[in-house]
């Protein structure tokens, strides 16, 4: 039985909503969320990430993080949320009709609760920063941000900056 | 050459141990409302 906990689109919106009042663009693309746990993202899923983009050539860390010149902030979210997408993918890839045969995924959740969303560091009004959003047990947001792959803390004014989520 | 050029950058001797490394099985939140048997009650007739 898919017991995996799960949110609807329209209620992530709501959060999302209700959590960034200045938000512009709020991007939701799929039904539903399964909800990752945010422990395994920090210590499973971001280690094998950083694995993966090796491959790439981001084997040696540059200013203790893994960014470069043209794969900065925003590239490195948007791919670790494909990247978790991917394994989401990956781990439920029985369709309708396999499923109607008896086959069973781990959740049958249109996507996975990892977004990407920009804001301004400490409100500034120039420059802007790029980080990860997940859904906590209890959906509150929780800010990863992917160049230390570490949860970190935003304050008032970083959250009422944001200006773009995307799940 | 992919396998020689994934031996000299990460040690991984095959491509399924690389895939071992990277294609985790993701590990989700459980609802602790779902798969909760509710309790049989009779109908009143």
């Amino acid at each position: 039985m898919d017991n995996t906990l799960i949110i609807k689109g329209g209620e992530l919106k709501k959060i999302m909503n209700s959590s960034f009042p200045n938000v512009k663009h709020l991007i939701m693309t799929d039904r539903d969320y399964a909800i990752l746990d945010l422990d395994w993202v920090k210590k499973h899923a971001y280690p094998a990430f950083i694995e993966w983009i090796q491959v790439f050539g981001f084997q040696r860390k540059i200013r203790s993080s893994y960014w470069k010149t043209n794969w900065d902030c925003e590239d490195l979210s948007e791919s670790f949320k494909a990247y978790l997408r991917f394994l989401h993918a990956a781990a439920n890839s029985h369709t309708l009709t396999e499923r109607m045969k008896g086959e069973k995924n781990i959740t049958n959740a249109t996507s996975v609760s990892a977004g990407t969303m920009f804001y301004r560091n400490n409100g500034a009004k120039s420059g802007g920063h790029a980080i990860n959003i997940f859904l906590s047990k209890d959906m509150k947001p929780a800010y990863f941000e992917p160049e230390a792959g570490v949860f970190i803390h935003l304050n008032p004014k970083e959250e009422e900056s944001t200006w773009y989520v995307n799940f | 050459m992919v396998r020689k050029l994934l031996i000299k950058l990460f040690g991984i001797e095959t491509f399924e141990g690389y895939k071992k490394k990277c294609v985790l099985t993701p590990k989700y939140y459980k609802d602790p409302e779902k798969g909760i048997k509710k309790p049989l009650t009779k109908k009143k007739v």
